[in-house]
This record gives structure tokens, C-alpha cells and sequence, in this order.
């Protein structure tokens, strides 16, 4: 058995939680991807540098989204295993005491669910990153061949633009001569069919670009909600943290009331949100029935 | 045609030889009775018959060049139409001398460059007239062109075609892999989908499961009494039942949200995966077109091939006739000689002996030379009838 955990390591834990690397490391993430995308189909091979700082910033969001997903994971195991004893800081008036501990008891509870929430949405958020790395990666591999294509499209296009049989019509009945011309007005008619026209503008390797890149805002719009919620959960773990270490250390006095009473009514509200998307996604998958009926 | 120049060859060779026949009779007739036995002197007592020798106009049948007049008719047109078209690709490249306006310092004597250096003179300058050599495009004329380019140009262009085709036909190689590998990419999102969603079901059975449990628990837990003995006990398993929940719920919505994004982005993929097909396929249009172009510009070259065959066809036949024309005027000098020969009754004379022997070389060369030309014409007439028989393919 262990050395009996103390609310100082619970508190050390819980002040540990940080957000901010995590955000400096998405927005690192970001921008490295933001960067390779725009060099998607421009260039026949990527250049090493970027590459770099790519697989080097991927590697770093891992590594800090991962550290954050233990710390979280120590802290809630701490607080599961804090003894609280009212002895400790009893004032010797049982209604207080009372207090002391149906409040310490909430904020635990508080203080384990947005854990546990945090934790959900940096595991979203590590999905989130993998899954566009995954598309990233094929259009990755991708690229040069696409643009090469493109390439050949366009080249192919212009030689043909310049080709040297437009004009080309022979003025006789023999038969050669007929069958010459008859592929002379074939090249001609292929030639001047719609798509060649409508190709010209836009290359079907630059939809694909785009496609990709409209994948990604998508993903880093999703990325960027679910870390403001892990900022904001971290910020109301620590004041919840503060409250439950002067719960233990010193129990309940009526000036913690009202901070007390605005984070359990927050907390309730986010919970109520969470309970709901549940239900809403179980119905939509007709696990449970509609919330109107 | 080739018939009728033929038989006109020989109908003229024929009568050539019966005159030459008749001739070379009536000089040995004249031989034998004049000669005597042992001396080759006595030949220069020698004299022909006087009979006067008639010239006769030694004529061919008229040739009949409307074949071969329709042949060249066409060949013009069609090198006429090649010709412009060349002419109106290509530019030549003229050099043109320009007049440019240049100054430059005067030059000075001795006296006058030691007092520029001494600074007590002015350099000064003159301008003078300096002339630049300047390329420039300018537009051919049909006149201008030969239609050998025609060839060269055809070739390029077939060359190009085909070595942009073979570029072409390995991208689109690689496109078609790459909607290959889409397609396995695709099956793989379907596959995660899947998986979610059945791990999505448990969570949320194992969720109602718990869901069921605090329901039982929690009005017990409420109504214990806080000395209850087991009120800490049920107090913790609340606790615990509750975390469980929380955690599984939490499952649940990340399943969910995984399953959203696998949709998400399997939607993106299958748009991509169509669009690249699209290309794809027009990638073969292309190849399948750009083929097709190669294999024109192809009869075009073969076209042009044969237009210059018909050319040196129609040259071979001209050779022909002229050699025809050189034949019979051979023949004619020779007889003519005889005739003159005959005709002067000089046979006498000593001068007879080495005109004789003059006759006798030319008739030779005359005779070696018609065989020479038989074989040409000959060899050109199976040239025209190979050239005639491949045409007619």
C-alpha cells in the first residue's frame, strides 16, 4: 500500500492541468498543416523542410495531448483516493461539519466528471487530428501524380491548340485523299468538343486540392471548439480545486457559498447539455426514443 | 501507257533494225562482189551502187500523256495544298541590316592626343552611321517552301504526340492507382464506420444498464438515514455507479463523434474518388484521341510519301521518253551518216576506210548505248508499276 494520498497532492494535480500548451501545439499543428496544404499540388515533391516541421509538430500535439490525457487521468485517480475525514478541520458544530461534507462530496464530483470531460474532448481532439492526418496523407501521396497529370492535361491541350492539322484539307476525290480528310474533320470535331474548353479554367487536381482543404477547416473548426472547452473546463477545475482544498483544510464557512453555488450551477447546466446531446444522439440512432415524445 | 511507250520503243526499234538490216545487206552485197580475195587494201576500190539514198523522217506514234498529265495535275494540287498549309505554320528567319546612329570620340594626331591628355583640348565627338544585323519572323510564301518540310514537320509533330501520349498513358496509370487505392481507402473508412457504430450500440446498452442500477439505487439512497450502517456503503457504489456512467456516456459521445467524422469524411472521399475517376477517364480519352491524331498524322506522312514517289514516278517516266527521244536520234545520226556516206559515193576513197571504221565505232557506241537505255527504260517501267500497283492498294 502507498503513502496515504494528502489534499496537497490533489491540489498539486489539479493546479498541474494546463491548457495552454496544448492550444500553442494545435495552433503549431495548424499552421504547419495550413502550410503543406497550400503546397499540395503545386510542387512535384514536397520540400523536406516543411515535411519537417510538420511530422515535428504532429509529433509534439501528440505528445503534450497525450502527457495532458495522464495528468488528468493522476488527478482523477488522487481524488478518488483522498480520505476525507471531517475530523480534521471540524468546528465542533455538526450542522457545519454537515456542510463540509455534502459540499466537499459535490465538488469532488464536480471536479471528477469535468475531468472526465476534458479527458473525452482531448481524445476527440486526438481523433480528430489522426483522421485528417489520414486524408492529409493520401492526398499527400497523391499530389505528385495529380499535378503531373494535370500537367500533361494542360500540356497536351496546348499542343493541340497549336496542332498543325486544323487547316489541313486535301482538294481531291481519290480515296486516300478521302480517308485523310475524313481524320482530319475527326481530329477536328474532338477538338473542339465542350470539355476541352471547360478544362482549360480548372484542373480536376485543384478540386481535389480544394476538397482537401475544405476537409481540413472543417476539422480545425471542430478542433478549435473542443479546445476552448477543454480551456474553459481546466479554468473551472481550478476554481473548483481552490474550494476543495479549503474544504478539507479548514470545512465550510458561508463566504465560499456563493462560489460554490455559481460552480455547481454551472456545472449542472453543462451537465443537463451533455445528458441531452447523449439522449439526441441515442435517438438518432433509435437506441432510445425521441426526447419530445 | 506503260504499253503504248513500250510498244512505241519497239515498233522504233524494230523499224530501226529492219533499215539497218537492209543497209548492212546492201553493203555486204556490194562487199562480196567488189572484194577481191587477198588484199584488205582492195576494199578502198570499193564503190557502193549508185543509188541515190532517199532520207526517210523516222517517227514514233504519238505518245499518249493524258495519264500521266492527270497524275501530275494531282500531284500539283496536292503539293499546292501542303505548301500553303506549310507556309502558313511556319516563318523563316530574315536578316535585315539596320542603320544605327553611333557616336563615338574623334581621333586625334599625335599632336592632338597629347593635348587631350594635357587637358588643353576638348575630346569631341562625331557621330557616324553604324549598321546592326537584325533577325526577324516573317510569314513564308507557298512559292517559297519545299515540300520535303512537309515530311519533317508531320514527323515532329507525330513524335511529339507520341512521346506526350507516353507520358500521358503512365499518369493516367498512376491516376488510375490512385482511384484504386481510394477505393481501399474508401472500404477502410466503411469498415471503422462500422465498427463504431456497433461499439456505439454496447456503449450504450452498458450505459443503460447503469442507468437502470442508479435508478434503484438512488430513492434507496435518499431515504436512508445518515446512521443507516450501510449508508456509507451504498453511498459509495452511488458514487462509483454514477462515475461509471459518466464514463461510459462519455464513450458514447465519442463514438458518436468518431462516427460523424468517418461519414464525414467518407462523403469528401467519395466526391474525391469521382472527381479522380472523372479525370481518370478523360486521361483516356486523351490517350485514346492523341492515338488517333498520331495514326492521321501518319496516313498524312504516308500521303505525302506517296506524292513524292509519284513524283520520282513521273520523272522516271519522263527519263523514259527522253531516253526514247535520244534513241531514236542516235539511230538517226548514224543511218544519216550512212546515208551522207551513201549518198557521196566517196567509198573509194581512202577517207572511205576511216569513215567506215568512224561508222562502224559509232554504230557500236549506238548499239551499246540502246542496250544500256533498254535496260533502264526497263528497270523504270517495273519502278512505275510497283509505284502504280502499291498506289492502287
Amino acid at each position: 500500500m502507498t503513502e496515504e494520498i494528502t489534499i496537497e497532492n490533489v491540489a498539486a494535480a489539479i493546479a498541474e492541468m494546463d491548457s495552454r500548451p496544448l492550444a500553442a501545439r494545435i495552433g503549431r499543428f495548424v499552421k504547419a498543416s495550413l502550410y503543406m496544404e497550400g503546397l499540395l499540388g503545386s510542387a512535384d515533391n514536397l520540400p523536406e523542410k516543411s515535411v519537417h516541421a510538420y511530422e515535428k509538430s504532429y509529433a509534439e500535439l501528440m505528445q503534450e495531448s497525450s502527457a495532458m490525457l495522464s495528468r488528468s487521468t493522476v488527478t482523477v485517480s488522487r481524488i478518488v483516493n483522498y480520505q476525507f475525514r471531517v475530523n480534521g478541520q471540524s468546528k465542533g458544530i455538526p450542522e457545519i461539519d454537515r456542510l463540509t461534507e455534502s459540499w466537499f462530496r459535490k465538488m469532488r464530483k464536480h471536479e471528477m466528471e469535468l475531468l472526465s470531460g476534458i479527458n473525452d474532448e482531448i481524445r476527440m481532439i486526438r481523433a480528430g487530428i489522426r483522421q485528417y492526418r489520414k486524408m492529409q496523407e493520401v492526398m499527400k501521396t497523391h499530389s505528385p501524380a495529380l499535378s503531373k497529370a494535370g500537367n500533361m492535361m494542360s500540356v497536351i491541350r496546348e499542343r493541340i491548340a497549336r496542332r498543325p492539322t486544323t487547316l489541313l484539307h486535301l482538294e481531291s476525290h481519290e480515296e486516300k485523299i478521302r480517308q485523310l480528310n475524313q481524320t482530319f474533320r475527326e481530329m477536328n470535331e474532338y477538338e473542339n468538343r465542350q470539355h476541352f474548353r471547360l478544362d482549360s479554367g480548372s484542373s480536376p487536381a485543384c478540386d481535389a486540392f480544394a476538397l482537401c482543404r475544405e476537409l481540413g477547416q472543417g476539422a480545425f473548426a471542430d478542433i478549435s471548439v473542443r479546445q476552448t472547452r477543454v480551456t474553459n473546463s481546466i479554468s473551472e477545475l481550478k476554481k473548483g480545486g481552490k474550494l476543495l482544498f479549503k474544504l478539507a483544510k479548514k470545512g465550510y464557512s458561508p463566504f465560499m457559498k456563493r462560489a460554490l453555488e455559481e460552480l455547481t450551477a454551472n456545472h449542472e447546466e453543462r451537465i443537463r447539455l451533455f445528458q441531452q446531446h447523449v439522449m439526441e444522439n441515442r435517438s438518432l440512432y433509435f437506441l432510445q426514443p425521441s426526447l419530445s415524445s | 501507257m506503260m504499253q503504248e511507250h513500250s510498244g512505241t520503243a519497239e515498233e522504233n526499234e524494230k523499224e530501226r533494225n529492219e533499215k539497218l538490216d537492209t543497209i548492212i545487206r546492201k553493203y555486204k552485197n556490194a562487199k562480196e562482189s567488189s572484194e577481191s580475195p587477198d588484199t584488205g587494201l582492195q576494199v578502198s576500190s570499193y564503190r557502193p551502187p549508185a543509188i541515190g539514198y532517199r532520207p526517210r523522217n523516222v517517227q514514233s506514234d504519238s505518245f499518249d500523256a493524258q495519264n500521266l498529265q492527270r497524275v501530275v495535275d494531282e500531284i500539283k494540287v496536292i503539293e499546292d495544298g501542303i505548301k500553303h498549309i506549310i507556309a502558313s505554320r511556319t516563318n523563316k528567319i530574315v536578316e535585315e541590316k539596320i542603320p544605327v546612329e553611333k557616336e563615338r570620340p574623334v581621333k586625334y594626331s599625335v599632336v592632338g592626343k597629347a593635348l587631350v591628355s594635357l587637358g588643353l583640348k576638348e575630346q569631341e565627338m562625331e557621330t557616324f552611321t553604324h549598321y546592326e544585323i537584325v533577325k526577324k519572323e516573317v510569314s513564308r510564301k507557298p512559292d517559297e517552301v519545299m515540300i520535303t518540310e512537309f515530311r519533317g514537320m508531320i514527323e515532329k509533330y507525330i513524335n511529339s504526340l507520341k512521346g506526350l501520349n507516353n507520358g500521358l498513358r503512365s499518369t493516367v496509370q498512376e491516376v488510375d492507382n490512385i482511384v484504386k487505392n481510394l477505393t481501399l481507402v474508401n472500404d477502410a473508412y466503411t469498415d471503422q464506420i462500422h465498427s463504431d457504430r456497433r461499439a456505439y450500440n454496447e456503449q450504450v446498452k452498458h450505459s443503460r444498464e447503469l442507468e437502470k442500477q442508479l435508478e434503484e439505487l438512488v430513492p434507496i439512497h435518499e431515504g436512508m438515514s445518515l446512521v443507516d450502517d450501510r449508508f456509507a456503503e451504498v453511498e459509495k457504489v452511488r458514487d462509483h455507479l454514477e462515475m461509471a456512467l459518466r464514463e461510459s456516456q462519455g464513450m458514447e459521445f465519442k463514438y458518436k463523434t468518431n462516427i460523424d467524422m468517418g461519414v464525414k469524411y467518407q462523403t469528401a472521399l467519395k466526391s474525391y474518388r469521382k472527381l479522380i475517376n472523372d479525370f481518370k477517364e478523360r486521361g483516356d480519352l486523351h490517350v485514346n484521341m492523341v492515338d488517333k491524331f498520331a495514326a492521321g498524322a501518319e496516313h498524312m506522312k504516308i500521303a505525302v510519301e506517296n506524292v513524292s514517289q509519284i513524283c520520282s514516278g513521273v520523272a522516271r517516266v519522263t527519263q523514259s521518253m527522253i531516253m526514247i527521244v535520244e534513241s531514236i536520234e542516235d539511230g538517226n545520226k548514224v543511218l544519216g551518216r550512212y546515208a551522207s556516206l551513201v549518198g557521196d559515193q566517196m567509198a573509194a576513197s581512202p577517207q572511205w576506210q576511216m569513215e567506215y571504221n568512224a561508222l562502224k565505232e559509232a554504230e557500236d557506241v549506238y548499239r551499246k548505248n540502246d542496250m544500256l537505255r533498254l535496260e533502264q527504260i526497263q528497270d523504270n517501267r517495273m519502278e512505275i508499276e510497283k509505284l502504280l500497283n502499291r498506289q492502287g492498294q
